[in-house]
């Protein structure tokens, strides 16, 4: 307490504190691909989040250790009121669609908007169509293909996370043959990333279970990130963008903390 | 894509792979959802449309939460309570959430008294929010409570470790609302706490959720009354139970937390964004940290975003929060003219422009030190629930490391339970610390409550009446005239913060001051004996012995000088000084701190002893012609293993219960390392002795010392 707080603070390998926020549709994986990112796990199950979970994860990138501090929305409708709180002063967003339903991809579009109206203006968003291993060829099938009905009606967005429709769905390996998984694609790559190169996000197809892509994710927003700047209008170990806002921020509106949409900036930058 | 990354070549990040700290809460086995139909278990899955925010019936059942959910939970905080303003019924607790430990009911005389401390009565401006705190003692079980094995209670529930007070930070919020008979809708979320020492987290973390709380609530019961948010069957997925998605969030980051670690600073996510919280050690004294890079670094304001109003603030400058500090820096709340509280971050927004301050000098605020490390009863008077009751926090923590040992309540009403107690009579009980903004509290202690401190003067109250602090009491201890000089120059300049860690760190040093005398003779009283029978025996403290060390020694704490008591001429300034101490509720405190930290030393020696003596000295004397009784012998054995098994289980309840540190206590040298294998060690003794017992007896008078192998440890 009575330590003198400056020397450390110059260490070189400080790390650089980026607050990252998932959004998306509830069951489209969020969880899922967090947990595969900072543990390398998967979980069949995963238990649908509550508000949110908070994660971390220390990458190098070149010279630099970077900090992710990963806020992993929860997906439920029921939480969407309080999404602002986890994306305000955020670097970086990462949405997340399922590409087996073409509704969560209109949900993730509404995030974006969202993002591009209210959230930090130079964040840096991430478009990723998650379980794509559930239409990937899978070699050993012992299972005849049909479309499960977790595709074909849940296309309005439910509140539910991992139902257990979903589950067997997720257990993709087990769909077999080539033409089936195909089939059960209800957003095409192509269709994602040019709305992804029009919005000006970044683009990825992921699967949690396998890992595919994952990573990369991750890789290219710390890319993208004005590290250099974060760094340098940080102060001390302690002193992250979105950690200095830990006090001033929510409290400075007194009784009412500011989570309009009048009071940001109207930038609608992406037309979509 | 790998290109320019790390060299791990499958993964194009470098990972660190530090377990993620903290680590997500613990999942519920995937077998107690979705199907789950136990009324224990949270109902996580949300397809049905059943969320039954009805449960949320004043009998305080809201939607369970997972039981390793609550119990992590319980680590920080007991519960959530919603409270309004019935017009029929008056002040209603409506929710608790989740619902309180069986262990730790709320009676109905406990519900009223949380109702009516969070609804705050006097003259608050009409509309708007107001945050404050108060505390109230756990009512006792009123059964027989039973003898209290020495180890038992600690592996007990965590709200045992507070102070056997809940501690509520209240988020109040009065709107207008036409469609109600007054015309204002008037409801507090309150935050429930067992730990008494962490204010300042507590404080900025409902200063974070109150408003998001009734914000998210109005917008997800598209703006209908609470009574209807609590009746809606039909909501729905919209929100769970009364307390809404916020809260529910709010506990779900809570129950994250790492476990409470005191002398370390913590990182600890809430609603999207992480407090960086210094816990303090023990009662050791905390104060505002410089902000790191002070000068050079500039507060970075998030432009564009939400929530404009993030401005350089008090806070912004001190991103590190003590724990155990009131968010308002003391020398703001005690300045003659603070001159920006009203915009503060960290005070509500009500506080009126035009409001003085109380005009504590630096000279008076040594005076309160002392009358608070004596004991001395004070009343708070403020026109605001918050500031009486942040000032109330700062003055008990004046004195630390002594743990002020008496009532305190941040908030005290006339519908208090203890109100007959602690204001009626013709004398308060010591050490007793009221803040208050009820004018009829006021007028019925004025006369009785020695020292009054006076934050605010009402409108209708006589002119003569002035802000600050009455108290006939003498300042003993000497100004330091530099030190005043600094403090006043900082505050000069609006420094607040600055100014509260001089003053923080010069009464420290006074109290440190104080306490080296009475130190120093704890330190010469006789340890007890080192025999392997006897258990070591606390030690006795005599006021008179006392006084003759300090009479010898003398004290450093640099007092006025003064004249001679006509009343007892004999001691001087000093020692009534120190004899006015020893009488107080602070000393017991602090001595039983004292004699606690050596007991366990003592104990630790004493264990040490049992573990590693040597039983057959013991059993036979050094030349191995001496002898023991039996009985002498079966009461040592029946000791060790006693002690073994109460090792055992400090070892399992320190393994099994994450956060075994806790505020109140310190870790003790005994909960670690080495105690691992105390239990083995110990038993390996008892069937020591016990081999040795019945070669006694099998020998006879003939003790031969050719039973080998248990013979060669020394």
């Amino acid at each position: 307490m009575s330590a003198p707080a400056a020397a450390p603070a110059e260490a070189p390998a400080r790390p650089v504190q980026v607050k990252l926020v998932l959004l998306g549709e509830s069951a489209v994986g969020k969880s899922s691909v967090v947990l595969r990112f900072c543990q390398n796990d998967f979980q069949a199950n995963k238990e649908p989040t509550i508000g949110a979970a908070f994660l971390t994860q220390r990458c190098r990138l070149e010279d630099k250790v970077i900090k992710f501090e990963i806020w992993d929305t929860a997906g439920q409708e029921r939480f969407r009121s309080l999404s602002p709180m986890y994306y305000r002063n955020a670097q970086a967003a990462v949405v997340v669609y399922d590409v087996t339903k073409s509704a969560s991809l209109e949900q993730a579009k509404t995030w974006v908007k969202e993002l591009q109206r209210q959230a930090n203006p130079n964040i840096v968003i991430a478009l990723a169509g998650n379980k794509v291993d559930l239409v990937r060829p899978s070699s050993d099938s012992d299972e005849p293909s049909t479309p499960t009905s977790a595709t074909s009606d849940d296309d309005e967005a439910d509140d539910a996370t991992a139902t257990p429709e979903d589950d067997a769905a997720e257990g993709g390996d087990e769909e077999g043959a080539v033409a089936a998984s195909e089939s059960r694609r209800q957003v095409s790559r192509e269709e994602a990333e040019e709305y992804a190169k029009e919005c000006g996000l970044l683009f990825f197809e992921t699967s949690a279970k396998t890992g595919e892509g994952v990573v990369e994710v991750f890789t290219e927003i710390a890319k993208k990130i004005p590290l250099d700047h974060i760094l340098a209008s940080t102060r001390g170990p302690g002193g992250a963008a979105g950690r200095g806002a830990g006090r001033g921020g929510p409290a400075a509106g007194g009784a009412s903390v500011n989570l309009n949409e009048e009071e940001s900036a109207k930038k609608d930058a992406c037309a979509c | 894509m790998n290109g320019d990354l790390g060299s791990v070549p499958s993964s194009a990040l470098d990972y660190a792979y530090n377990p993620p700290a903290p680590s997500p809460p613990p999942p519920p086995a995937p077998a107690a959802h979705p199907a789950s139909t136990t009324t224990n278990s949270l109902k996580l899955d949300t397809t049905q449309a059943t969320l039954s925010p009805t449960a949320a019936a004043a009998t305080g059942a809201a939607d369970e939460m997972d039981q390793a959910v609550s119990d992590r939970l319980r680590r920080w905080i007991i519960c959530f309570a919603l409270v309004e303003f019935d017009l029929d019924t008056g002040p209603l607790l409506t929710t608790l959430y989740p619902a309180p430990p069986s262990s730790l009911p709320f009676p109905p005389s406990l519900q009223q008294n949380i109702a009516f401390s969070s609804l705050p009565e006097g003259d608050l401006p009409t509309a708007g929010a107001h945050a404050y705190t108060w505390r109230i003692p756990i009512p006792k079980p009123t059964g027989e409570k039973g003898k209290e094995r020495e180890v038992a209670e600690e592996s007990g529930e965590e709200w045992r470790k507070g102070d056997g007070c809940l501690h509520g930070f209240v988020w109040f919020v009065q709107e207008k609302n036409p469609a109600l008979r007054r015309g204002y809708s008037q409801r507090s979320l309150v935050l429930i706490t067992h730990l008494p020492s962490l204010p300042g987290l507590f404080s900025s973390v409902l200063s974070i959720l109150g408003p998001m709380h009734f914000k998210h609530q109005q917008s997800s019961s598209s703006g209908s009354s609470p009574v209807s948010t609590r009746s809606g069957v039909g909501n729905g997925g919209e929100a769970a139970g009364a307390m809404g998605g916020m809260v529910e969030a709010a506990s779900y980051n809570i129950s994250s937390w790492p476990d409470l670690h005191p002398g370390t600073t913590l990182d600890l996510p809430f609603l999207g964004t992480v407090l960086s919280v210094e816990i303090p050690l023990g009662s050791q004294p905390q104060w505002p940290l410089p902000p790191p890079n002070a000068g050079t670094g500039k507060i970075k304001i998030q432009r564009g975003g939400v929530g404009g109003a993030a401005s350089p603030s008090l806070s912004a400058v001190a991103p590190v929060i003590p724990a155990s500090l009131p968010p308002t820096p003391l020398s703001l709340l005690l300045s003659p003219s603070p001159p920006s509280l009203s915009r503060s971050n960290s005070l509500s927004t009500s506080s009126s422009s035009s409001r003085l301050g109380p005009n504590i000098s630096f000279a008076k605020l040594l005076l309160l030190w002392e009358l608070i490390l004596l004991g001395e009863p004070i009343l708070v008077v403020s026109g605001n629930p918050r500031e009486g009751g942040e000032v109330v926090e700062w003055l008990r923590g004046l004195i630390r490391p002594i743990l002020f040992a008496g009532d305190y309540r941040p908030y005290f009403h006339i519908h208090d339970s203890d109100f007959a107690r602690l204001t009626g009579g013709s004398k308060p009980p010591p050490a007793t610390l009221l803040s208050t903004t009820n004018p009829l509290i006021l007028s019925t202690c004025s006369k009785t409550y020695p020292h009054i401190l006076r934050l605010h003067v009402g409108a209708t109250e006589s002119p003569g009446v002035t802000r600050g602090l009455a108290s006939t009491r003498k300042r003993h201890v000497r100004v330091d005239k530099s030190v005043r000089r600094e403090v006043e120059e900082k505050e000069g300049r609006g420094d607040y913060l600055a100014a509260d860690a001089l003053i923080l760190q010069h009464l420290a040093r006074l109290t440190e001051m104080f306490l080296a005398p009475l130190n120093r003779y704890f330190g010469t009283l006789p340890s007890s004996d080192t025999s392997l029978s006897s258990p070591p025996s606390s030690r006795s403290f005599t006021p008179s012995a006392f006084l003759t060390s300090l009479r010898q020694h003398g004290s450093s704490l640099p007092l006025r000088p003064s004249a001679p008591s006509l009343s007892s001429p004999s001691t001087s300034s000093l020692e009534r000084f120190y004899l006015k101490f020893l009488q107080s509720p602070n000393f017991a405190s602090w001595l039983h701190e004292r004699m606690d930290r050596a007991g366990e030393q003592v104990r630790e020696g004493y264990l040490r002893r049992l573990e590693g003596g040597d039983l057959r000295e013991w059993m036979f004397g050094i030349g191995g012609e001496e002898g023991r009784e039996e009985g002498e012998v079966e009461e040592l054995v029946g000791r060790l293993e006693r002690e073994a098994a109460i090792s055992d289980r400090l070892l399992l309840s320190s393994n099994s219960l994450p956060s075994s540190p806790s505020v109140s206590s310190l870790a003790s040298p005994g909960v670690n390392g080495n105690t691992a294998e105390r239990g083995e060690r110990l038993r390996n003794q008892a069937a020591r002795l016990r081999s040795l017992r019945d070669e006694s007896r099998g020998a006879g008078s003939g003790r031969s010392e050719g039973t080998g192998s248990s013979s060669d440890e020394s």
